[in-house]
């Protein structure tokens, strides 16, 4: 099964989820009989209960991509295990139907193994491309011949950087360091690639770099006179391993807010002279609103 | 030095903490002789504002005089006397050049806090929330002001505090809720909330050339400041229909414009009152817009609601029916006091106003506390209270 057939079949077995579920919902009496137990008022708000979970789960899938409609295909796996293990206590209830209870175990043991294959080929395709991807835009209130410049001093990096440090190796070149929390600091240099001035600067790890990260910004000028959209992209290959699951646990949490920050401030230093500092923002974690007993070096904006 | 800290819902304590140090060139600190206490801090207080720290210094409405500056103010000197602004404003990016200066693009350090839950971020205000800057406050003996060379207006000697504190927010709020209703000879104007921005709001109406001015209130000591000190009309909306009574005044037309000097925190007799308090305890809503539901109904076909009152998320059951079909124009914002600083000084100098009127109590920074909560419970006819710290 490939990627492509597995989004089919998980939106397949959605489907199948959100009949199933509506059957157990609204005729769990005809249900009861279907799969061979007798009906009584215990077993059909047990089959409205797995009714809802079906259903529920059904809709997660339907409703998400990517990761969310990962979990929505494992949490059926999990369901199935719930309806094998309550379908085996009913072979030894009173009245049981064991030809049809037996029917209906190989059936959803069948559909289970179908929601296991489509469960690891939805993770290994998640696991496939591990490369993460930002995009944020901004209008600064100056020509691109004002505002090119700034980004291409590896020095006014260092000042907008949020969640780590930035040093200038000079030629373009800069060291880039990253606590890990946990961990330990990674660090990787990167180098200008590309250069277009008044429009467009690629940086990009070295080769031998323990983080593959690439950055770009683009600069336009914005309608009416207004200033210069500047864009930032920025793509991260983490490492594997530990590291890797470290980083990327991090990275997911961090870059929106991060580039989003490095732009804001960038524009501040651009346009006021200066980058916003309130009581509580100048610390790394949360603090009161109230003045610093001491500014904490180094402040979170320079 | 002392402030009054925000400690959790309905606490706040006097505490000692840290001077105000500089932190930028524009920088400020200012040691503080009056710090208000605004109807807005009783959101804050009664905790329907997201994003509080226990120990957070509030206050947004403070004046006093200038002992320290940043290397790059250069239009003050150390001993000037001053009033600052509640937003902070850079006045430089796109917002502050066309003169929204509450809605500055660079003053708010969190501003991603704040477009999660707007979209969109406004400036960064003093004392009031984390997704708002994180900035201590002004009940304190002092404080530190961003972009001092920006806000902080220089006041004339001649002046007592209590005639010029309000400028740094209530008295621009209220002049700005009655200038977007682009007032015309002959208008008559209600306002919804009788607090000191309600207030203000009506003596601005008057200044501006209304001809009758309607306020809406429940306690009888603010609706007589407003028949007294403003020469306002009344409606006591516990004791008549607040529809019918403007539809009475007004040959059923309703009022000209419609002023909600209230915000989320309306209060309503009977069925409207609870529905909202209810979903408003359940999160089902954040905001409860009794009185802005009440400013859309009553308004005139074509005319002007303007919202002052504060809003902090989600309102349920607006009438947006009434409010697209009958061409009514919806005008609101945080007020860009910077804009009316100036042209407000030069009111109180010409004796067009004294904005001191509303003041009930002066307390010392020590009795904040106390006067949170006589404030939130409206005990002693409590309209405004001074502080003073030092």
């Amino acid at each position: 099964m490939n990627r492509e057939n597995a989004e089919r079949v998980a939106r397949g077995l959605a489907w199948f989820s959100i009949g199933l579920g509506a059957a157990e919902v609204f005729a769990p009496k005809q249900m009861a009989r279907l799969i061979g137990v007798r009906d009584n008022d215990r077993r059909r708000k047990i089959l409205r209960t797995f009714g809802a979970r079906e259903v529920a789960a059904g809709t997660a899938i339907l409703a998400q991509s990517g990761t969310g409609r990962m979990v929505g295909v494992w949490s059926r796996v999990g369901g199935d295990l719930m309806d094998i293990s309550t379908l085996g206590k009913a072979y030894s209830t009173r009245g049981a139907n064991r030809k049809r209870l037996s029917i209906a175990t190989a059936a959803v043991l069948g559909v289970t193994a179908l929601d296991v294959i489509c469960g690891l080929q939805l993770s290994a395709s998640q696991n496939g491309d591990r490369t993460m991807r930002v995009r944020r835009t901004i209008i600064i209130g100056r020509a691109p011949g004002e505002v090119y410049p700034f980004w291409r001093d590896a020095n006014n990096w260092a000042r907008i950087m949020d969640f780590g440090e930035v040093q200038n190796l000079g030629n373009g070149q800069m060291r880039w360091t990253v606590r890990i929390p946990g961990l330990r600091e990674v660090s990787w240099d990167t180098r200008i690639t590309s250069d277009i001035p008044e429009s467009m600067i690629t940086w990009r790890s070295m080769e031998d770099a323990e983080i593959d990260m690439m950055t770009t910004l683009r600069f336009e000028p914005a309608p009416g006179d207004r200033g210069t959209m500047v864009s930032m992209e920025v793509q991260f290959v983490p490492p594997g391993g530990a590291l890797g699951a470290a980083i990327a646990k991090m990275l997911t949490r961090i870059p929106k807010e991060a580039t989003e920050i490095c732009l804001q401030r960038a524009k501040q230093l651009i346009e006021t002279g200066e980058i916003a500092r309130s009581d509580a923002s100048i610390f790394m974690g949360p603090h009161a609103a109230q003045p610093p007993e001491q500014v904490p070096e180094p402040a979170f904006s320079h | 030095m002392k402030a009054n800290c925000w400690m959790g819902a309905n606490d706040v304590r006097v505490q000692e903490v840290p001077d105000p140090k500089i932190l930028n060139g524009r920088d400020a600190i200012i040691k503080i002789t009056s710090s208000a206490i605004c109807g807005s801090d009783l959101h804050l207080y009664n905790g329907y504002i997201p994003t509080m720290e226990s120990g957070d210094v509030l206050g947004h409405e403070f004046m006093g005089e200038v002992v320290e500056l940043g290397r790059d103010v250069r239009n003050l000197k150390v001993g000037d006397r001053v009033v600052v602004p509640f937003p902070i404003a850079c006045g430089a990016c796109f917002s502050c050049r066309q003169g929204l200066f509450s809605v500055c693009e660079n003053s708010n350090p969190n501003a991603w806090m704040a477009e999660k839950l707007w979209g969109h971020s406004i400036a960064g205000v003093f004392g009031y929330s984390h997704l708002l800057g994180g900035y201590a406050g002004g009940q304190a003996q002092y404080a530190r002001v961003p972009f001092a060379d920006v806000g902080a207006l220089k006041v004339p000697e001649e002046l007592r505090d209590d005639q010029v504190l309000f400028l740094s927010d209530i008295l621009p709020t209220g002049y700005m809720g009655a200038e977007m209703c682009d007032i015309q000879p002959g208008d008559t104007i209600a306002v919804w909330g009788c607090g000191p921005v309600g207030q203000f709001a009506m003596a601005s109406a008057k200044m501006l050339g209304a001809e009758r001015v309607v306020g809406i209130d429940r306690f009888p000591e603010r609706l007589r400041m407003a028949r007294e000190k403003v020469g306002a009309e009344t409606i006591n909306y516990e004791e008549t229909d607040v529809y019918e009574t403007l539809q009475d005044m007004t040959g059923g037309r309703g009022p000209d414009s419609c002023i909600d000097a209230v915000g989320m925190e309306a209060h309503a007799p009977g069925i409207a009152g609870m529905y909202d308090k209810a979903k408003q305890a359940m999160k089902l809503e954040t905001d409860r817009p009794i009185a802005l539901r009440q400013a859309i109904m009553a308004c005139r076909n074509g005319g002007t609601v303007s919202v002052i009152g504060v809003y902090g998320g989600f309102i349920d059951k607006f009438p947006m029916g009434s409010l697209m079909n009958r061409s009514i124009r919806l005008r609101t914002g945080q007020c860009h006091v910077h804009r009316y600083m100036r042209p407000l000084l030069e009111r109180i100098q010409h004796g067009d106003i004294d904005p001191s009127f509303v003041i009930t109590h002066h307390m010392t920074l020590d009795e904040a506390p106390e006067g949170f909560k006589m404030f939130r419970d409206k005990e002693d006819e409590c309209i405004k209270i001074v502080l003073n710290p030092n």
